[in-house]
């Protein structure tokens, strides 16, 4: 190695050593947030898309229960603006879901409710629709989730 | 794999995570800050350092980079190193895809082949690029060099990096308690800050025209 190489690959190495040294261990917080604001980032703003990359990527099951719930519940919305079902076919309808719940395994807690349906307003019936719609939904994505896992 | 990612989910959403996350990306902003000083740019097709570290966390994140923890105990260590190589692989596209193609005749209008050139040797594009490269990291060393200059402490440890990046390491050989190096890295990083890739390549070639 000739003299100009030499210098050539020790000012290289500086120039590591620099970089590792200035991002180096021993820094508190506020050290970090300084160094981020001097290169021009925007500290809360990259903390915001940290937490968006969390929610997205490591989700917690209430994040996902959450977005599921969200997603489930937009769907049905559109559903329910396109038909409007009749009285009995809501009835056969919440026979339907609690039956393939049961046969799920699930312990259906509107059970009591459904067995008064008789009595309840067309209203209260498609919200009960709506509600055991979406907890089978959710079902089966848990057991779909369980079956990847496994 | 999938304990490995859980793993890092379980720290990055853990009381450190934010932390972590901030100087992932801090190093991600140095190093991209340091192949500027070598080649005059930043970070070739439309990428970010902070759009670098997060595919890193989200590979890591999904399983699609692997962080062996009994290989690098240290979650942001692992993360660094990824972000390393993805910022030089950038920085590597972007040297290669500018390199102009050999001359395909000799001078003599023989056809150059392989023959040509001896097994190893770089070939003249490469010569002239590498120079290229020398002479802007010698210019940033000088500039940073220029603003230590009659600091005492700070010139040794400016000395001391020619050895270690490592803090320790410095404070041995320098002599200078630990907390004082720390102090001192503050200052230096506030100067490196204002040694931007753009000012590198205008010093340079002012120096050439003198």
């Amino acid at each position: 190695m000739n003299a100009a190489d030499k210098k050539a690959s020790e000012t290289a190495k500086f120039l590591d050593n620099l970089t590792s040294f200035l991002a180096g261990e021993g820094r508190d917080v506020e050290e970090v947030l300084g160094s981020l604001r001097a290169q021009g980032v925007n500290p809360e703003q990259s903390l915001r898309e940290f937490r968006e990359i969390l929610s997205e990527h490591a989700s917690t099951w209430r994040e996902k229960a959450a977005r599921a719930r969200s997603l489930i519940e937009a769907s049905l919305r559109s559903g329910r603006e396109k038909v409007r079902l009749s009285r009995s076919e809501v009835e056969a309808q919440i026979r339907e879901v609690v039956e393939s719940m049961r046969s799920l395994g699930a312990p259906v807690e509107a059970g009591a409710f459904y067995r008064k349906f008789q009595g309840a307003r067309d209203e209260d019936l498609e919200s009960l629709l709506e509600d055991l719609q979406l907890q089978r939904a959710l079902l089966l994505k848990q057991q779909g989730g369980a079956k990847t896992d496994g | 794999m999938a304990e490995a990612k859980e793993r890092a989910a379980q720290i990055l959403r853990g009381p450190d995570g934010e932390r972590i996350w901030l100087e992932l990306l801090d190093y991600a902003h140095k190093r991209a800050r340091r192949y500027g000083w070598r080649t005059d740019k930043s970070l070739p097709q439309g990428r970010s350092p902070g759009g670098i570290a997060k595919d890193v966390v989200i590979k890591v994140l999904e399983g699609d980079r692997t962080w062996d923890e009994t290989k690098e105990p240290s979650l942001l260590n692992a993360m660094k190193g990824m972000v390393r190589s993805d910022i030089g692989h950038a920085f590597g596209e972007y040297e290669t895809s500018n390199v102009e193609p050999i001359v395909q005749s000799l001078p003599d209008g023989q056809e150059r082949t392989a023959d040509s050139f001896a097994a190893m040797d770089p070939n003249p594009e490469q010569i002239f690029l590498q120079n290229e490269q020398t002479r802007l990291e010698m210019t940033a060393l000088d500039l940073i060099r220029e603003q230590v200059e009659g600091k005492p402490e700070m010139e040794s440890v400016f000395l001391a990096l020619y050895e270690s990046s490592d803090c320790q390491e410095i404070a041995r050989l320098t002599d200078l308690p630990i907390e004082r190096v720390y102090s001192l890295r503050r200052e230096l990083d506030r100067i490196a800050s204002r040694i931007t890739p753009a000012r590198v390549a205008r010093e340079a070639r002012e120096r050439r025209k003198q």
